[in-house]
C-alpha cells in the first residue's frame, strides 16, 4: 500500500483545490436561485385548481426525479443547442457553467416545487380562513401568516436538497467544467492519472467540510426562525 | 446534429440500453437487502444512544451524505484492493483480489451509501411511533423482540415508506455513475453502443428512457404498495 | 389505461423540451451578433477544443495555459494562418468529441487516432498532426508479450479503456480480425484507470498506454520512479494522430493542411516530439501504418 500512497499529495492538493470552490460555490448558488423560483412556481401550479398546470406540475416532477443528473446534464447541454440549432439559434459560444446551471435549477425545481407544496400544505387550512375572517386580505393572509410558517416547515428539506444539489453538481466535470471535481480531475492528469486516490480523498474532505457547515448553519436558521413561530402562535 | 436525429440508432440502442436493466436492478435489490436491516439497527442504536455505536454511526451518516457518490466510488475503488492486498499478505492469505468482479465494488458502495440514508430514514420514522406503543407492548405481556416485530417494525415501515420510495429512485439513478466500476448496466451500454458511430445524443435520449421508466414504475409499485398499508394501517386503530 | 398515462407523460415531455427551447432562444441574441461581427473584419475566430486532461498530450498547466504536444503544434499552425483566430477550449475527452460533431467547436485534438467510424461525423485532413506510440504496460516478467496477439495468446486481463478512446478502437479491431484469439476489451471510463498502479498491484495483466505518458510517470521525477525496474513498455504501434474537425470546416482544413505541412518540413514537429515524449517519433515515419 505505501508503495502508491503518499499523504503528501494530499496536504499538496487541498490549497490547489479549494479556490474552485468557488466555481462549486456559484453553480450551486445560482441553481438553488432560479430552482427556487420555478419550484414555487410549480408548488403553485400544483395546489392550484387548473387540472391542466396540475398534470404538467406532477408530471415535471416526476420526469425530473427519474432521470439521472449526469444524463439530464448532457440532454441539456447537447440537446438544448441541437434544438435551437434547427431554429437558426446559435447556442454554442455560450459557457459550459450556464448549462450546468440550467440542469441543476432544473432538478431543483422538481425538488423544491414538492418541498414547498407540502410545507404549504402542511399549514392548517384554518388559520387562512381565520385570517380573513379578521379582516385581511388573501394576500396578506399568505404573506403574513402562512409563508413564514410555510418557511420554517420548509427550511429542513430545503437545506437537504441543497446539499443533494452541491454533490450532484460534482458530475459537471463530465462536460468538463472546472469547479473543485474538475480541477481535481486536472491534477490527478497532471501527475499522469497517478495519485488519484488521494487526490479523491482531499476532495472528499472538502466537500465533507463544507456539508457540515452548511448542515450547521441550517440548524441555526431553523432555531432562529422557529423563535419567530412561537411568538406568532402565541401571539 | 443538423442532420437530425439516427431514429434507428435511436430505436436499436434503447433495447441495448434496456439490457442494462437487470444489472441495475440486481445492484438495486443487493443494495436494499444490506441497506435496510442494517440501517433500522443503526438507526435503533441512535435513538437508544448506545455509546460507541452512535457517534461511528453518526460519523458515517455524516460522511455519506457529505461528500459526492462518484467520489465515494472512486475512493473505494482505488482504496479497498490496496487495503486488502496487504492484509492478506501481511496473514498470508492466498486470495486474488483483482479477479474480483466490480460488480462487488458496486455492492459495497451502493449498500454503504444506502444504509447510511436509511439510518435517518428510519430515525425520524421510529421516533414518530411514540415510545408510549413500545411500553403499552409490555403492559399486554409482550417481549422486546414481538414489541418490535408486532407493533413498532409496522409502523415504522408505514411512516417511512415514502423516503424508502425515494431513497430506491435515489439509488436506481445512482447506479447510473456505475461506468466509473466498468459496470455494464445501462449507461455503459448505451454509451458504448454510441462509440461505434458516435451518436451520443441518441444514446443519452435512450438512456433518459429507459431510466424515466424504470423509476416510474418503482414509484408506482410504491405507491400501490401504500395504499395496501395504509390501508390495513386505518384498520388496524 | 398504461397507454394512456404513457402518452400523457409523452406530452409533457414534448411541453418540456418546448419550454427549454423557449428558454434558450431569450439569452442567445447577444451572442450571435458578436459571432457576426467577428466574420466582418476579416479574421475568423476558431474554437480549437483539446483534452485539458491527457498530459503530455495536451492538458491544461498549473498555470492555467493549456500546452501540450497536441496544443502546441496547433499554436504553429495558428501563427501560419493569418486568416483565422484560435481560441484554446479546454474541455473532457468526451465533449471534445460531441462538441465538435455539433458544431461547438471548429476543430479538436486530443491525441486522436484514425478510426473508420470517426471519418463519418468528423472530417480528418490530408496531414496528420504528430506521432503516438501505443503500447503495452507489463510486469517486468511478462516482458516477452510484446503485441495483442501474445497479450490474447496468453489470456491476459487487460485495463478497461473508456469507450470513445481510439485505443479502444484499435483493441476492437484486432479482436474483429481474430475472432479465436481475442483480447478481454472491457469498457470503462478512464479517469480512474491508473495504468500502471493497475498492472503493477496485479489488479489486471496489462493495460495500454501512450509511451510519452508512461515515460514521464516513471521518469527520475515521475510519482512512479520507484517502478522503473518492475514495468516494461512494449510499443505494439506508432500511430499518427489527427486533428478532428467539424463536418462543415473543410475550407479550415484545407488550410490547415498547408500550414502543416510547412511546420514538418522545417523539423519543428520533430523538435516538439523530443520536448513532449522524449523521442522524436518522426524517425520511426517509415514503419507507420496506420
Amino acid at each position: 500500500m505505501e508503495k502508491y500512497f503518499d499523504l503528501a499529495y494530499i496536504a499538496e492538493s487541498v490549497p490547489l483545490l479549494v479556490p474552485f470552490l468557488k466555481v462549486t460555490l456559484m453553480v450551486t448558488g445560482l441553481s438553488v436561485l432560479f430552482g427556487s423560483i420555478l419550484g414555487f412556481i410549480l408548488a403553485i401550479m400544483k395546489l392550484g385548481n387548473s387540472k391542466i398546470a396540475k398534470k404538467f406540475a406532477y408530471g415535471y416532477t416526476t420526469i425530473l426525479r427519474c432521470t439521472p443528473s449526469i444524463v439530464l446534464l448532457f440532454l441539456t447541454y447537447y440537446g438544448i443547442p441541437a434544438i435551437a440549432g434547427n431554429f437558426g439559434i446559435n447556442l454554442n459560444d455560450i459557457d459550459k457553467a450556464v448549462f450546468v446551471v440550467i440542469t441543476f435549477s432544473l432538478q431543483f425545481a422538481a425538488a423544491m416545487s414538492e418541498v414547498i407544496r407540502s410545507s404549504l400544505e402542511s399549514i392548517d387550512r384554518g388559520q387562512f380562513e381565520a385570517a380573513v375572517s379578521v379582516g385581511l386580505s388573501h394576500t396578506q393572509a399568505y404573506r403574513r401568516i402562512i409563508l413564514p410558517q410555510a418557511f420554517v416547515v420548509a427550511l429542513p428539506n430545503f437545506g437537504n436538497s441543497l446539499l443533494e444539489l452541491m454533490k450532484e453538481g460534482s458530475l459537471a466535470y463530465t462536460i468538463g467544467l472546472i469547479d473543485i471535481m474538475g480541477k481535481a480531475e486536472l491534477i490527478i492528469a497532471g501527475n499522469y492519472n497517478t495519485h488519484a486516490l488521494e487526490i479523491y480523498l482531499a476532495l472528499a474532505v472538502i466537500y465533507w467540510t463544507l456539508s457540515i457547515v452548511i448542515e450547521k448553519l441550517f440548524l441555526k436558521l431553523e432555531k432562529a426562525f422557529s423563535k419567530g413561530k412561537q411568538v406568532i402562535t402565541t401571539a | 446534429m443538423s442532420e437530425g436525429l439516427d431514429y434507428k440508432f435511436l430505436v436499436e440502442t434503447f433495447f441495448v440500453a434496456l439490457s442494462g436493466v437487470p444489472i441495475t436492478l440486481f445492484i438495486t435489490i443487493v443494495a436494499l437487502i444490506v441497506a435496510l436491516p442494517l440501517g433500522f439497527l443503526l438507526a435503533l442504536s441512535r435513538i437508544n444512544q448506545i455509546p460507541v455505536l452512535n457517534r461511528l454511526a453518526q460519523i458515517y451518516v455524516s460522511f455519506v451524505r457529505g461528500t459526492p457518490v462518484i467520489i465515494q466510488i472512486f475512493i473505494i475503488y482505488s482504496s479497498v484492493p490496496l487495503m486488502l492486498t496487504s492484509i492478506f499478505e501481511r496473514y498470508d492469505v492466498e486470495m486474488k483480489v483483482y479477479d474480483v468482479n466490480p460488480i462487488w465494488y458496486a455492492f459495497i458502495v451502493f449498500s454503504l451509501n444506502t444504509t447510511a440514508i436509511l439510518i435517518e430514514v428510519f430515525r425520524s420514522a421510529i421516533s414518530t411511533v411514540s415510545k408510549g406503543q413500545l411500553e403499552a407492548s409490555y403492559a399486554v405481556g409482550l417481549t422486546t423482540a414481538q414489541a418490535f416485530r408486532r407493533i413498532i417494525i409496522p409502523q415504522t415501515l408505514v411512516v417511512a415508506l415514502p423516503n424508502i420510495c425515494t431513497a430506491t429512485v435515489n439509488l436506481i439513478k445512482a447506479t447510473s455513475l456505475g461506468y466509473a466500476l466498468s459496470l455494464q448496466e445501462i449507461t455503459l451500454r448505451a454509451k458504448v453502443a454510441a462509440n461505434v458511430g458516435y451518436n451520443y445524443v441518441e444514446a443519452y435520449i435512450d438512456i433518459f428512457l429507459v431510466y424515466l421508466i424504470l423509476c416510474s414504475l418503482v414509484e408506482y409499485l410504491f405507491k400501490r404498495y401504500e395504499k395496501r398499508v395504509s390501508r390495513f394501517k386505518a384498520v388496524s386503530i | 389505461m398504461k397507454n394512456k398515462k404513457f402518452l400523457h407523460v409523452l406530452t409533457i415531455a414534448l411541453a418540456f423540451v418546448t419550454i427549454l427551447a423557449g428558454c434558450g432562444s431569450g439569452t442567445s441574441t447577444s451572442n450571435e451578433a458578436d459571432a457576426n461581427s467577428g466574420n466582418t473584419s476579416g479574421v475568423r475566430k476558431v474554437k480549437v477544443a483539446y483534452d485539458q486532461a491527457s498530459k503530455p498530450m495536451s492538458w491544461l498547466d498549473e498555470k492555467g495555459r493549456p500546452t501540450g504536444y497536441d496544443v502546441e503544434v496547433m499554436k504553429l499552425v495558428d501563427e501560419l494562418l493569418p486568416a483565422y483566430e484560435f481560441e484554446y477550449i479546454g474541455t473532457s475527452s468526451d465533449d471534445l468529441l460531441v462538441g465538435i460533431e455539433q458544431g461547438k467547436y471548429q476543430v479538436g485534438v486530443k491525441n486522436a487516432f484514425w478510426t473508420e467510424e470517426r471519418t463519418e461525423k468528423f472530417i480528418f485532413p490530408k496531414e496528420f498532426l504528430g506521432l503516438s506510440s501505443a503500447g503495452l504496460v507489463l510486469k517486468k516478467e511478462n516482458e516477452k508479450i510484446k503485441n495483442l496477439k501474445d497479450f490474447a495468446s496468453a489470456g491476459f486481463s487487460l485495463a478497461p479503456i473508456a469507450a470513445n478512446n481510439a485505443q479502444y478502437t484499435i483493441v476492437d479491431e484486432y479482436n474483429q480480425a481474430n475472432p479465436d484469439n481475442k483480447v478481454k476489451l472491457k469498457a470503462g471510463d478512464a479517469f480512474t484507470v491508473d495504468v500502471i498502479q493497475w498492472v503493477n498491484e496485479g489488479r489486471v495483466d496489462g493495460g495500454i498506454a501512450i509511451e510519452g505518458a508512461f515515460m514521464k510517470q516513471v521518469a527520475s521525477d515521475g510519482p512512479y520512479h520507484n517502478l522503473v525496474d518492475d514495468l516494461v513498455y512494449n510499443e505494439f504501434a506508432v500511430i499518427k494522430t489527427w486533428p478532428l474537425f467539424n463536418k462543415k470546416e473543410q475550407k479550415f482544413a484545407d488550410a490547415y493542411d498547408e500550414a502543416i505541412k510547412k511546420i514538418k518540413d522545417e523539423k519543428k514537429t520533430n523538435e516538439l516530439s523530443k520536448k513532449f515524449y522524449g523521442r522524436d517519433l518522426f524517425e520511426v515515419l517509415g514503419t507507420v501504418e496506420r
